[in-house]
C-alpha cells in the first residue's frame, strides 16, 4: 500500500468505514420555470463509506447522470444536502475544486476528452493544473499508469491516438486516477469495449479498490458487471430511490427489480426460474461461476 | 427466392491503402528515444468472404480493431475494398453509378444516433431521406408514418429529437433509415449505448422486421444479442473465424476466448455445469433450455 492514493489508504475492502459523501433529501430540476422543465431528482439520500464499492442502477433517464454530477462537486445543492467528505456543498466558502480533487469523475467514453498527442502528458494534464512539483507529477503518472495497466516506461511516449479501445479508455481513467481523489466515480466504465477488454479493465477497477484501497462508485448498464464489482447498490427510479441495500439482496428481489424496470444479472434469473420450477437451487448466486455451481451442487446432491 | 443481397468476394481493405494518409494532421513530430511500438493497424480486412440473403438475420462480432465496422460500412459502399468485390442486390459497390441504389437498398444505424440526425423535428428527421430519393409526399407520409409507428415512435413524431432519450433517439435513427424502404439493415453496435430496455426495445424492432422480410446485420459485443440471430459471423483480425448458427458458433468456446470473445452468460453457466456433470448439455442458448435441460436431469436421478 506504499503507493496508495494517501498514506496508509482507506480501510480494507470489507469492512467499509465512516461515510465519506453523505447526499441527504436531494432535489434538482433542470430548466426551471420553463415549459421544458423536468424534475431529475426528488429527494434523494444516500451514502457512500470509505473503503466500499457502491453500485447506482436505474433506466435512463432515472436520474444516475445528475446524482453523479453533485457526487464531484459539479453542481451545488439548491435543496437538499450533499457532504463531501466533510465539506458541504452547498456552503458558498467550500472550494469546489477541493471537492473534485478529492472525487474523480470518469465520464462515459472518457477517451473523447483526451487531447495530449502523447500518453504520459495526457495523464500528467490534471497533476499540471493543480502545480505540482515536476518530480511529483512524475511520480504520480508512474503510479497512475502502472494501477490501470499501461506500465509507464512502455507507454509514457507512445502516441494517444495508437492505443487500442480498451488502452484508452485505461489512460483516460489514468489521468483521473493522478489528481489522486480518495472516490472514483465510474460511468458505464466498460462499455464499447470488447469483452476481452471490458474484462481486463473489471480487474483493474477491482484492484483500484482491493489494492489500492481506492472507494468507489460505479454507474453501468451491465448488470453483471454490477454484481461482480459492486458491495451495495442504490436503484433509481424517477429521481427517487426505489431500493437499496448489499447487492445480493437486491438482485435476490426479483418482484421489486421489476417493478422498476429491471432484470437481474442473467445468472441470477437462472437461479431464479429454477426455484420458480421448484429445484432447490442455492438462491443467492450471483455471478456464472456461483450460479453454475449452484446448478452442479443440485445435480451432483 | 430471389439471389443472395449481398455477396463479399474475398475482400481486402486497409485504410492506409484507400486514403494514403501520412501522419495524422496536427500530430507532432516523431518524439526523441527510441521508437513506441507501431501503431498496430485496426480494421483491416485480409480476404473476407460471405453472404447475406434476403430476410436473414446476421449477428457479427468480433474484438476491437477486429475489422468488423469497417466490413460494414462495405455493405453500403461507404467503402469499397481495396482487392476482391461486395455486390449488393446484383450491383458492384466499386461501381459508382450505383453508389445511390445500394445506399437505398442497404442502410445503416450507428452506435450514436445524434449522428445522423438532421431535422428538429423527429417527423421531420424520419421524412429526410426518402424525401431526398424524391418520394411523392402523399406516399412519404405513409412512409413516415409506418416506420415510426414500426419502432413505437408516432406518438413522439412532433417532439424535437434531442429531448428524447438515448433509446428514443435510436428507434428514431432507425426509423429514418426504415422510411426509405432498404432490403437490409445494418445496426452497426446500436444498441451498446442503451439500457436494457432500450435494447429489448430494438430487439422487438428487429423480430418484426424479420417478420416483413427485411435482412438485418447487427455488429455487437453482446453475445446474448447475437445468440438470437440466425446466423453469426466471428471476426478476427481482419479475417473470418467462423460463419455458423449461434450453437455452432458458441460450441467453440475455447476459439472464442482465444481472440478474446465470450458466451452469453447461460452458455457460459451451461459449460462450467459440464466441467463437473460430464453429460450436461452446453449448447443452450436462453435461460428456458437451461432450465429445461436442469429439470430434465434432476428428473433422471429421482
Amino acid at each position: 500500500m506504499t503507493a496508495g492514493p494517501f498514506p496508509g489508504g482507506d480501510r480494507p475492502a470489507g469492512c467499509a468505514g465512516r461515510a465519506i459523501i453523505e447526499v441527504t433529501g436531494l432535489w434538482h430540476t433542470y430548466m426551471a420555470g420553463t415549459p421544458f422543465e423536468q424534475t431529475a431528482l426528488r429527494g434523494v439520500s444516500m451514502d457512500v463509506r470509505a473503503g466500499e464499492v457502491v453500485g447506482i442502477l436505474g433506466r435512463t433517464g432515472s436520474g444516475k447522470s445528475t446524482l453523479i454530477q453533485y457526487l464531484n462537486g459539479l453542481m451545488r445543492p439548491v435543496r437538499g444536502r450533499v457532504v463531501v467528505d466533510g465539506h458541504d456543498l452547498a456552503n458558498p466558502r467550500t472550494d469546489l475544486r477541493t471537492v473534485r480533487q478529492r472525487v474523480g469523475l470518469v465520464f462515459q467514453d472518457p477517451e473523447t476528452q483526451m487531447f495530449e498527442p502523447l500518453v504520459g502528458d495526457d495523464v500528467a494534464y490534471g497533476p499540471r493544473q493543480l502545480r505540482l512539483p515536476a518530480e511529483e507529477i512524475r511520480a504520480r503518472v508512474r503510479w497512475a499508469m502502472d494501477a490501470v495497466g499501461l506500465p509507464f516506461e512502455r507507454f509514457k511516449d507512445r502516441y494517444t491516438f495508437s492505443l487500442s479501445g480498451g488502452e484508452m479508455r485505461k489512460a483516460a481513467l489514468a489521468g483521473v486516477l493522478a489528481i489522486r481523489p480518495r472516490v472514483l466515480v465510474l460511468d458505464e466504465p466498460t462499455s464499447g469495449l470488447d469483452p476481452g477488454a471490458r474484462a481486463e479493465l473489471r480487474r483493474r477497477i477491482q484492484d483500484l479498490r482491493d489494492r489500492e484501497g481506492l472507494t468507489l462508485v460505479l454507474v453501468s448498464h451491465d448488470m453483471e458487471e454490477v454484481a461482480r464489482l459492486s458491495d451495495r447498490l442504490y436503484v433509481l427510479q424517477d429521481g427517487a430511490v426505489a431500493a437499496a441495500g448489499p447487492t445480493r439482496e437486491v438482485f435476490g428481489d426479483a418482484a421489486r427489480l421489476a417493478a422498476v424496470g429491471l432484470l437481474p444479472p442473467e445468472p441470477v434469473q437462472i437461479v431464479q426460474r429454477l426455484r420458480a420450477l421448484g429445484m432447490a437451487v442455492r438462491p443467492d448466486a450471483l455471478t456464472v461461476e456461483e450460479a453454475a455451481d449452484a446448478v452442479a451442487a443440485l445435480l451432483d446432491g | 427466392m430471389p439471389g443472395p443481397l449481398i455477396v463479399c468476394e474475398d475482400i481486402h481493405f486497409s485504410y492506409a491503402a484507400s486514403a494514403g494518409t501520412g501522419p495524422v494532421a496536427g500530430a507532432p513530430a516523431a518524439p526523441a528515444g527510441p521508437p513506441a511500438a507501431p501503431p498496430r493497424e485496426a480494421g483491416v480486412l485480409r480476404g473476407i468472404s460471405l453472404r447475406i440473403d434476403p430476410g436473414e438475420y446476421v449477428a457479427v462480432v468480433g474484438p476491437n480493431g477486429s475489422g468488423k465496422s469497417t466490413l460494414a460500412r462495405h455493405f453500403n459502399a461507404l467503402l469499397r475494398p481495396t482487392s476482391g468485390r461486395v455486390v449488393v442486390a446484383g450491383m458492384d459497390t466499386r461501381d459508382l453509378a450505383h453508389t445511390r441504389a445500394i445506399r437505398g437498398t442497404v442502410g445503416m444505424v450507428f452506435q450514436h444516433p445524434e449522428s445522423q440526425m438532421v431535422a428538429t423535428i423527429v417527423e421531420e428527421d424520419v421524412a429526410f431521406g426518402p424525401e431526398n430519393l424524391g418520394v411523392p409526399h402523399d406516399e412519404l407520409r405513409v412512409r413516415v408514418r409506418e416506420a415510426l409507428e414500426l419502432v413505437g415512435m408516432w406518438g413522439a413524431r412532433e417532439r424535437p429529437p434531442h429531448l428524447l432519450s438515448a433509446g428514443q433517439k435510436q428507434r428514431v435513427a432507425i426509423a429514418a433509415v426504415l422510411a426509405m424502404r432498404p432490403a437490409c439493415l445494418v445496426l452497426d453496435e446500436a444498441t451498446s449505448m442503451l439500457d436494457p430496455e432500450g435494447r429489448e426495445a430494438v430487439a422487438g424492432i428487429i423480430a418484426e422486421l424479420r417478420g416483413r422480410g427485411t435482412a438485418v446485420v447487427a455488429i455487437t459485443h453482446l453475445m446474448n444479442e447475437a445468440a438470437r440471430a440466425d446466423r453469426i459471423v466471428a471476426l478476427a483480425e481482419g479475417a473470418v473465424l467462423l460463419d455458423r448458427p449461434p450453437r455452432e458458433v458458441f460450441a467453440r468456446a475455447d476459439l472464442l476466448r482465444d481472440v478474446g470473445l465470450d458466451l452469453p452468460a447461460v452458455t457460459a453457466v451451461a459449460l462450467r455445469v459440464r466441467s463437473r456433470i460430464p453429460a450436461f448439455p452446453v449448447d443452450v442458448l436462453s435461460i428456458d433450455e437451461l432450465a429445461a435441460a436442469v429439470v430434465a436431469r434432476a428428473g433422471q436421478r429421482a
